[in-house]
């Protein structure tokens, strides 16, 4: 039901410990830790589509405990996946 | 629809039985469950009933105090350069308005709530930890009093609600004042997670069978995710207040630029906890909202699925927002915009909700009952406060809002409309349940009109106050900048919402009445389990859920339940008994046995609330004798847990009979260790990102640390301490004598052995020069030594108690959870010291 | 013009506070928008006719309202904003001039710096720039967080203990521009202001000049009274022996704005008014109240101060 979610906060410390390492070593605008992240963030966002299809595959039931949770899991995965990419858009600037 | 535990759900086709119940059954029961008959059993009682009425009444006094404050504010600000309140009186009021509403009121009044009313709603008989629930509140109780009366001796802390260092470091504030935050948020931090363990305990495993998690009340999910969100966040201001404590009583450098340390890794731990906080107030009130509406509307709440969603997304995405209270501190810009994009992303769960409310507020017929209006009154400010938090996500624009009214325009929208407002449309609703007479219906409308009136009227012009320029926690400001008119307008609106306060107050006085024989009852025609016709005992018989509003759904379910002819329709030897059921489907697994009243919780709550406040006035040895004390009352306490079962299962209705003991992961003593140990992880793992933060900022001041052959004992002296913890288990459920004992052996030699690991690597720091006071590196260092040392200090109290127990024969291998527990313990504090230890040794590389 | 109107937040003075502006008026009337069509699902919802009301009832408007519709707000708002965010804070270039603006309880330290680095002058309480080009503020703090607001110029910037923060600053006109400590340093925190005084470039290098020449000595019977009450324990006069460093430096005192850094206007009265009782004007600021000096000594240190221009 979390699975979404969970990749997005993977997704979160994970941009957070790249800026602040690159802003260790080198400079948080460094070119390369924007790519690094940036390969993150797609590595991540293919991830929140293969839990998706991995959620929508096969099953059929609409009714009971499990549609519906398997619904909660989807829309989480829609949420998590528009933090994910709001949270990949500052790399462009 | 497969099994969970191997339960037959068919079985659930069996209710409501027909059988006639036996003679004297519902007699047993109301005795078993007998409310207090003296003014001592009032004290000491534990039922929820009793302790969540006290803990609303209690956050109720505070929010009211609290907002005495904010008047006396308002007086001081009414006009420019007024001298109503001194300097340094304002600056302690506006430092007390903010603790004691976030800290005092928001927090616990929702805690309460969930207290009072969960087990109610999930169809227990009470929460599975009942005397911790009582612990918890009077703690908070006691320590909050204590805390309030420091403003009447001008010891009250003055350094802001956020109390940021340098601030509030011994430099620029000696006197006692920081000390009493410190110590006493600290202390009632501790208080609001024994409540989330109760809760999230409660919600998971005493449900109604077959309270599937669809059939879940929303309320109940609210609260599930806010009492995993205290067990996150909290751990972060727990290290923050110990840090900033450490530096202020023995100088240890965290936030000493001199020395190395950085007072930006407070704001980092403090918003860590600060901003999560605000959506830990808020969810709990949003659940009670997606409660209310549909019932006030008289229909089912719509997208009821996204809206679950909603409130799980908002429990995640609230914990990747803390910095947005940072954007002007100069941090690296891309950070500072992931931030930004996050505070973007939690307004979008929040949005789903509101539209939530509106649709289910048009498939039905909106009632204009009072708690009607509070939830759709708070619901318009909310959104409000949503809009306007949308604009201060925007780094740009908050560059100029930042630290100026128009932030604290901001946040008492949020707040009130996402808490106070929800609160009190939430203590209308459901007053009826705990009191003889409801609430006057004419006064609530006043109230509620006032309240809203007053609202937009003392912090709509705020937001131009700010716009204006007038920066926030200031005591006067100058005339001439036109700050005057609003802020006068301001003022007048803080009294109208203080009036209405004041008749709420008068119109509890005069009809609230509750602990009576009879209640008011379902006057608003609610469908969830509370409404059910119930005692001190809850409900008599706990009913088979089939959908999300019983009460709507299932046609004679009160009257099935009032006859007992579901589970657990008696008080099988005169016991106090609760169903504990599986955490996803709610399948029955065993019967809990509940604990009665006593006198060691209560006195132990007493004397850790008077460790921490005698430590604050550095009485050190009467602290001392409290502390003691307080361990004391809490192992008596313990002591009489975990007790012998006259028999092994009993009959839970229709002839399905369950354990009365289990014990590892399906057992409820289990899940709050775990969550415990939750809590302590967190604190390690953020008292860990402090140490690198601490490093990253001067790597200069970092030394070698220890030869390594001190490191290869201890970490061996820990794995030996690790195997034995894990060993203990297997051994006590070995058939054969002297199992308890070489379990009892077991966890006595790996208590021994984390406790000599902890003495090895703090020597060999200590002999390599490095001190605590000198450095951040020292400070960091031992600060993480300390924390695991305690553990391991903790673990050797444990092995003391397990021995005292085999002694006095109340271990045995048929009942093998107190040695599961406290192996769990161990097994972490071994587990939880080699990483610190090897975090210490081997970061930043300079130890091989 | 009514004062405090337009709210300086929404008037801005400089190409660092235009483009924030901008955003606030876009920020409003996307707050208007959408709080316009929240009510009006909510009324429909609550009185609607029994038609509309079947529209809003569906899961439909929980997506669409909920989600579809805020996360394309959101997200034009978010790559605006970060646009802006780029454009606003980008980090100071060499060349620029630099100021040192160091934060004290209750009251800003000001250095002007050469191209190395090195202080050049010093002043307290009032920033002097240059009008039409961007000048660089240094931003350190001698004790607690403080924090720089100038509202018409641009956002805040906060002055942290052992780091350094960068602020860039442009007004395109003359003129004085009033700014505040935002961030809570304690006491009297509510009257630490400062001001921002744009030039043209001519009148900035001929104000240098004389901010960087020391004082002149001074006949009148006031400095004696001000060597005799010890000030010059606290406070330099260059020229003279007055050489303290706790507090502000006055060696052109009379020329500044404002008093007790931005809360009184500068004259010989408000001056003789603040030595005598500064406690009772901004309690717990660092300078006692000098009321043992009697009118006359007073009247005299004031207009000695006040002559030094």
């Amino acid at each position: 039901m979390t699975g979404g979610l969970l990749i997005w906060a993977v997704h979160f410390i994970g941009v957070y410990l790249i800026s602040s390492a690159a802003d260790v070593w080198s400079s948080s605008e460094a070119a390369s830790a924007r790519w690094i992240g940036l390969a993150f963030s797609m590595g991540c966002l293919l991830a929140d589509i293969a839990m998706a299809v991995w959620l929508s595959r096969g099953r059929r039931e609409v009714f009971g405990p499990e549609a519906w949770e398997r619904r909660v899991g989807l829309t989480g995965v829609l949420v998590a996946a528009i933090g994910v990419l709001w949270q990949t858009a500052p790399m462009a600037f | 629809m497969t099994s969970e535990t191997g339960f037959d759900v068919d079985k659930y086709d069996r209710f409501p039985t027909t059988e006639p119940r036996p003679e004297g059954e519902l007699e047993q029961l109301e005795q078993a469950w007998c409310g207090p008959r003296s003014p001592w059993e009032w004290i000491t009682a534990t039922n929820n009933n009793i302790i969540g009425v006290y803990y609303v009444g209690a956050a109720m006094l505070f929010f009211v105090l609290a907002g005495v404050l904010a008047l006396l504010m308002r007086t001081q600000l009414a006009l420019p350069m007024t001298g109503f309140l001194p300097q340094d009186t304002y600056n302690q009021i506006f430092t007390m308005h903010g603790t004691v509403m976030m800290f005092l009121f928001a927090v616990p009044a929702v805690e309460a709530l969930g207290v009072l009313l969960l087990p109610q709603m999930l169809g227990a008989r009470d929460l599975p930890f009942p005397r911790l629930g009582a612990y918890a509140f009077w703690a908070y109780l006691i320590g909050g009093l204590a805390f309030f009366c420091s403003l009447f001796f001008g010891l009250a802390p003055d350094g802001g609600w956020f109390m940021y260092p340098p601030l509030t470091s011994m430099t620029y504030s000696p006197g006692i004042n920081a000390d009493f935050w410190l110590l006493g948020i600290g202390f009632i931090e501790i208080s609001a997670i024994a409540g989330a363990i109760e809760i999230i305990v409660g919600v998971l495993k005493t449900r109604a069978p077959s309270m599937t998690l669809d059939k879940l009340p929303v309320f109940a999910w609210a609260m599930l995710i806010f009492a995993s969100m205290i067990i996150i966040a909290f751990p972060s201001i727990i290290l923050a207040t110990l840090l900033l404590e450490l530096e202020r009583a023995l100088g240890w450098p965290f936030f000493d630029p001199l020395k190395g340390g950085d007072p930006m890794l407070w704001q980092h731990l403090f918003w860590f906890f600060g901003h999560p906080e605000v959506y830990i107030i808020f969810l709990p009130a949003a659940g009670a909202m997606s409660t209310i509406i549909p019932a006030m509307a008289r229909t089912p709440l719509v997208g009821h699925p996204l809206v679950v969603m909603a409130m799980l997304a908002t429990g995640f995405i609230s914990f990747g927002v803390w910095a947005h209270h940072m954007f002007t501190t100069g941090m690296p810009q891309i950070s500072i915009n992931y931030f930004s994009a996050a505070s973007m992303a939690v307004s979008v769960p929040a949005g789903v909700q509101v539209f939530a409310w509106i649709a289910t507020i048009a498939a039905g017929r909106m009632r204009f009952s009072t708690p009607g209006l509070f939830a759709v009154g708070g619901m318009v400010i909310f959104v409000m406060g949503g809009l306007t938090g949308v604009m201060v996500a925007m780094v740009p624009f908050d560059w100029q809002a930042h630290d100026s009214y128009f932030i604290v325009a901001h946040l008492h929208y949020v707040l009130i409309g996402g808490m106070v407002f929800p609160l009190f449309a939430a203590i209308y609703y459901w007053l009826p349940m705990s009191s003889a007479r409801p609430l006057s219906e004419r006064w609530g409308k006043w109230i509620f009109w006032l309240m809203f009136a007053g609202h937009n009227l003392a912090f709509m012009p705020m937001h131009l106050t700010g716009l204006m320029g007038m920066p926030r926690r200031v005591y006067t400001y100058l005339p001439g900048r036109g700050w005057d008119l609003p802020n006068f307008i301001s003022t007048i609106g803080a009294f109208m919402f203080g009036l209405a306060v004041l008749l709420w107050v008068i119109d509890m006085i005069r009809n609230f009445r509750p602990f009576g024989p009879r209640e008011a009852g379902n006057i608003h025609d609610g469908p969830g389990l509370e409404w059910l016709p119930s005692g001190f005992y809850s409900v008599r018989s706990i009913p088979v859920v089939k959908s999300l509003y019983p009460l709507w759904d299932q046609k004679w379910l009160a009257g099935d339940v009032a006859a007992g002819r579901y589970f657990l329709p008696g008080a099988a030897r005169g016991e106090r008994q609760t169903l504990v059921t599986s955490p996803l489907n709610a399948e029955p697994q065993y019967v809990l046995r509940i604990p009665r009243p006593s006198g060691w919780h209560l006195f132990g709550a007493v004397f850790t609330a008077g460790f921490f406040l005698i430590l604050t006035i550095q009485a050190y040895a009467a602290a001392v004798i409290s502390g003691v004390l307080a361990i004391y009352c809490i192992m008596r306490w313990c002591w009489f847990l975990d007790a012998p079962h006259a028999r092994k299962t009993t009959e839970i209705g229709a002839g399905i009979r369950v354990p009365n003991y289990v014990s590892g992961p399906s057992s409820h003593g289990w899940w709050a260790m775990v969550i415990v140990l939750i809590v302590g992880g967190m604190v390690c793992l953020l008292a860990g990102f402090s140490y690198v933060f601490l490093w990253s900022r001067r790597p200069d001041l970092w030394e070698a640390p220890p030869p390594i052959s001190s490191l290869l004992v201890s970490v061996g002296l820990l794995a030996v301490a690790g195997v034995c913890a894990l060993a203990a288990p297997r051994a006590v459920r070995m058939a054969r004598d002297g199992a308890v004992s070489a379990a009892t052996g077991l966890l006595v030699l790996a208590s021994a052995g984390v406790i000599a690991a902890s003495i090895v690597e703090g020597r060999a720091w200590w002999t390599t020069g490095l001190r605590p006071e000198v450095s951040s590196q020292g400070a960091s260092v031992y600060a993480l030594l300390s924390w695991a040392g305690t553990f391991a200090a903790i673990g050797g109290l444990m092995g003391l108690y397990v021995l005292l127990r085999r002694l006095f024969g109340r271990l045995a291998s048929e009942r093998p959870s107190t040695v599961d527990l406290i192996s769990l313990f161990l097994a972490f504090t071994a587990a939880q010291s080699i990483g610190v230890m090897l975090l210490v040794r081997l970061f930043p590389g300079s130890g091989i | 013009m009514l004062s405090g109107w337009p709210p300086p937040v929404l008037d801005p003075a400089g190409p660092f506070a235009g483009p924030v502006t901008t955003v606030a008026w876009v920020l409003f009337i996307m707050g208007a928008v959408v709080l316009t069509l929240v009510l009006v699902a909510l009324g429909v919802a609550l009185f609607g006719p029994r038609r509309w009301k079947r529209r809003v009832a569906g899961e439909k408007l929980v997506w669409i309202g909920g989600l579809a519709f805020p996360v394309v707000v959101l997200t034009g708002l978010l790559i605006y904003g970060l646009s802006v965010t780029a454009r606003v804070a980008d980090t100071p270039r060499p060349g620029e001039m630099r100021v040192r603006v160091t934060g004290e309880m209750w009251w800003w330290r000001v250095a002007y710096l050469d191209g190395q680095g090195r202080e050049i002058v010093q002043d307290a309480n009032e920033v002097h720039i240059p009008a039409g080009r961007p000048v660089v503020l240094e931003l350190e703090s001698a004790d607690v967080i403080h924090s720089v607001w100038i509202p018409r110029l641009g956002g805040k910037t906060d002055m942290i203990p052992g780091r350094r923060n960068f602020m860039r600053l442009q007004a395109d006109e003359p003129g004085v521009y009033a700014g505040q400590c935002a961030e809570y340093c304690g006491g009297p925190h509510a009257l630490m202001g400062l001001v921002v005084v744009a030039h043209s470039p001519a009148d900035f290098a001929a104000w240098r000049v004389k901010q960087a020449a020391p004082a002149a000595v001074s006949g009148l019977p006031g400095a004696a009274v001000f060597t005799a009450s010890g000030c010059g324990a606290c406070h330099t006069i260059r020229g003279t022996e007055a050489n303290g460093l706790a507090g502000p430096d006055l060696t052109h005192v009379g020329s500044r704005q404002t008093l007790g850094a931005g809360i009184l206007p500068n004259n010989q009265g408000t001056m003789a008014g603040w030595i005598a009782d500064s406690q009772g004007i901004k309690p717990g600021n660092r300078m006692p109240s000098y009321s043992v000096l009697n009118g006359q000594e007073l009247r005299d240190v004031a207009a000695y101060l006040e002559s030094l221009k």
